[in-house]
């Protein structure tokens, strides 16, 4: 019988995050010529949620002579156990060191992420620089949507994947059987010229003039890789089965991947185009399989807008006798307000509900695409009043390109309407609650806001003064992102290579769990970015349509002149229409996919 | 009423006890028995488990109890569907539920730590006995000889201890604990294992057995 050290029952928090046994974790004794460690950088309850790693888990799996294993960022209390006890990271499911592993892969949801890279790497004596890990250590891998800008981390990573992994990597662990007793460079340079969507940092290089980046030599684009048959595409029905309560503990179900309303304040509304569904039938197999083999009593339907699914009255026809005689439930997160369906939500135990206009007015929401009207608001909030909610959230953005205070007054407008039309209705046993968040814009790379600045302290303290003052009355809560936790991940979201040595900078002046707003100080960065001498005006300032940015050399396959349209069509509050109804010719259709 | 004794170890035995209830809901529902639920707004699974057992320690007597009808064979069945660290090991189907969070008074646990064996040999049970330890950030001294029944040294290393159980209660490690800073015992290195429990003075699998005499 395995023992645990007492000690460490004494110091750590919640210890079943680090020793796996979940049920669904596959065979870890099969005989096999690569080890892989897939890795999040943070907690096991946001990492394990994760589908993307999830899905490539258990594809790794699958495979002849591939184990992978998992880690994720230890909290403090573990790191600090780990060090006291002079032991390194391990894996979750055999406790084997991460630096004996062939592969060390990285998902990167987001940037502020980024900084738990070195956490994990330093726990795992293995050394930050890529240039100085030399034959012994793994190959540290970088995928997931960060990547599509992925030069901050350019210096500290060998191998970064930008797309959807499903087919590619199969390939590639199959291939590097053949390398495994060869020099890591034959195996890097083989990557680099088989696999468009493998950026290797070390083959390329930042030419500059005059202090503006200009180029990236002759190298060749790296393009994101996108599945074409997403319904034939591999997903692990057996999952592994979290033990802990985990931030999504449900079965998940992908309904299909990219977002056909083009919101051009998205980034995911444009890095994971096209539109790919799957076919009802199949997300029906999925989701039977997903909860007899996991024993979930929770089912999400998931996708960037899951209302848009064409096939979702089908489907919720076919699953509701499944659902219904085996006591699960289901959510369907990301709806949008113009396809909410209050006959859906009257079948859902949840007790509040959450509507994103993002913008406070018509003008600008016709500025970002957002595409609903106020008649889709007013019609969807008043459906759920009916059904009995009478808690209802509101995400909105500050801070959007054109935006006035007539767009920040007229988020109070709404919601002052929404409170007057609940009180126009016969009256819920319960009070009304309605909460207010306000993030701030980040013009993110890939969208058509990519040029835009991103908006100043004055102006965003202002706005928010603004809105807490006129929203702070009764029945209504208001919060808001602190606007240096937005400013960074703006910096590390549109930076370049210039902002590695500050990285790192700041993981050494303590910044790590820093999505986390208890963990985030920006003094870290801030400091960071005077010592290592970056102008972060210039990186979060507004770019020139023809200045080159640091994620020219990669391609998501929507074309730079498309982006440019969009902008130019967002300055003049026209609306796009989503690419159901139409082909507004972003440039996927070249690549073969779109009809 | 179907109840399973199981064994929790490593590494189910870091679950805290409400994952532990998850973990066998689920369980329980992979193996697609006809189960019953709670009535109301929220039905729940009727599950109901024994008093929970401290975080780390090993146990080979742990019980849960659904309101539930199958043919199968429950044992194989709950074991292919769990979680590395739980093991069911047999099963009764009673009647009526044998409510063991409440009816289990007593537990019985295997320590082995060197020198306690030695340490202990001659402690009576019964007696005055006042353990201090660390709650809340504050030390406690409390007099828990009602609540230790039996303590019987195997070897110089290894004792049995019979304690408190549920809602009267002595938790192993914490006498373990006292022990080793009393008699200058490594705490690290020791290991308990909880192996038996009892209803009153009846063994649990016997009072269950046997629930209609009760």
């Amino acid at each position: 019988m395995k023992k645990i050290d007492n000690n460490l029952l004494d110091s750590v928090k919640n210890p079943a995050r680090y020793f796996g046994g979940e049920y669904g974790t596959p065979n870890m004794d099969k005989p096999c010529d690569v080890r892989f460690c897939l890795c999040v950088p943070d907690s096991y309850e946001v990492g394990m949620s994760n589908l993307g790693t999830k899905i490539l888990y258990h594809l790794f799996n699958e495979i002849d002579g591939v184990v992978c294993e998992r880690c994720y960022a230890p909290w403090l209390d573990y790191a600090e156990y780990l060090k006291s006890n002079n032991q390194t990271l391990h894996s979750l499911e055999t406790q084997k060191p991460l630096k004996e592993f062939d592969f060390v892969g990285f998902s990167f949801q987001f940037e502020l992420g980024y900084t738990n890279l070195f956490y994990m790497l330093e726990l795992s004596g293995i050394p930050f620089l890529s240039s100085e890990r030399g034959e012994d250590f793994p190959f540290i891998v970088a995928g997931g949507p960060c990547c599509v800008n992925p030069e901050p981390i350019y210096k500290f990573i060998d191998i970064i994947f930008v797309g959807e992994g499903e087919e590619i990597w199969p390939k590639i662990l199959t291939d590097y059987k053949r390398f495994k007793d060869r020099k890591k460079d034959e195996f890097l340079e083989y990557l680099h010229l088989t696999y468009d969507c493998i950026y290797i940092p070390k083959f390329y290089e930042n030419e500059h003039k005059d202090g503006k980046l200009v180029g990236f030599g002759d190298k060749k684009i790296i393009k994101k890789y996108k599945i074409k048959d997403l319904d034939h595409s591999f997903y692990p029905v057996n999952q592994i089965v979290p033990n802990i309560e985990i931030v999504h503990d449900r079965a998940v179900a992908e309904l299909f991947r990219g977002c056909y309303n083009g919101c051009r304040f998205c980034q995911a509304g444009y890095i994971y185009r096209p539109v790919r569904q799957r076919k009802v039938d199949t997300v029906l197999n999925i989701s039977k399989g997903l909860c007899d083999l996991g024993g979930f009593d929770e089912l999400s339907l998931n996708s960037l807008s899951s209302g848009d699914y064409e096939g979702l009255p089908e489907l919720i026809d076919k699953l509701k006798p499944y659902t219904e005689s085996n006591r699960i439930q289901i959510s369907l997160p990301s709806l949008r307000l113009d396809s909410f369906e209050g006959a859906f939500a009257d079948q859902n135990r949840r007790s509040s509900l959450t509507f994103a206009p993002e913008a406070g007015t018509q003008r600008l929401r016709d500025v970002i695409n957002k595409n609903i009207t106020e008649d889709d608001i007013f019609g969807s909030v008043s459906q759920a009043f009916d059904k009995g909610f009478s808690t209802v959230k509101f995400y909105f953005m500050i801070g959007l390109p054109t935006e006035t205070m007539e767009d920040v007054q007229g988020i109070v407008d709404l919601v002052y309407r929404i409170k007057q039309m609940y009180y126009s209705k016969p009256r819920s046993a319960k009070g009304l609650r309605i909460s207010v968040s306000v993030s701030t814009f980040i013009p993110k790379p890939f969208t058509p806001f990519q040029w835009e600045a991103f908006d100043t302290r004055e102006n965003i303290n202002e706005k928010q003064k603004y809105l807490y003052d006129k929203l702070n009355v009764k029945n209504i809560s208001v919060s808001w992102h602190d606007y240096d936790n937005s400013l960074t991940e703006a910096v590390l979201a549109r930076g370049g290579r210039e902002l590695a040595d500050c990285l790192l900078y700041a993981y050494k002046l303590g910044a790590r769990f820093d999505a986390w707003s208890e963990y985030f100080k920006y003094d870290n960065y801030k400091q960071a970015f005077e010592h290592c001498g970056v102008d972060i005006n210039s990186i979060v300032g507004k770019k020139d349509e023809n200045d080159v940015l640091p994620w020219d050399f990669i391609s998501v396959g929507v074309d730079k002149e498309f982006l440019i349209r969009e902008k130019k069509l967002a300055y003049q509050a026209v609306t796009t229409p989503p690419c159901s109804k139409q082909c507004n010719g972003c440039g996927l259709k070249k690549e073969g996919f779109c009809k | 009423m179907i109840t399973i004794k199981y064994k929790k170890i490593y590494p189910a035995n870091l679950l805290p006890h409400v994952d532990t209830l998850r973990a066998l809901q689920r369980i329980w529902r992979r193996i697609g028995a006809n189960t019953n639920y709670s009535q109301g707004f929220n039905p729940h699974m009727l599950l109901y488990m024994s008093p929970p057992l401290t975080l780390g320690l090993s146990s080979l007597c742990e019980y849960m109890t659904v309101d539930a009808e199958t043919d199968c064979d429950v044992i194989s069945k709950f074991n292919a569907n769990a979680p590395q660290g739980i093991t069911a090991m047999k099963v009764f189907i009673t009647a009526k539920n044998p409510n063991t969070a409440g009816k289990i008074t007593k537990a019985e646990y295997e320590i082995n730590c060197h020198g306690l064996g030695k340490a202990v040999q001659n402690f009576t049970a019964g007696k005055s006995y006042v353990i201090s330890y660390e709650e809340k950030g504050e030390t406690v001294n409390k007099d828990v000889a009602d609540r230790i029944f039996s303590v019987k040294s195997t070897n110089d290393d290894i004792v049995t201890v019979i304690l408190a159980y549920g809602n009267l209660n002595l938790k192993a490690d914490r006498l373990l604990r006292y022990w080793c800073a009393e008699y200058g015992l490594d705490y690290n290195s020791a290991e308990i294992i909880k192996k038996n429990t009892f209803c009153g003075d009846i063994p649990t699998d016997e009072y269950i057995e046997n629930l209609d005499k009760y």
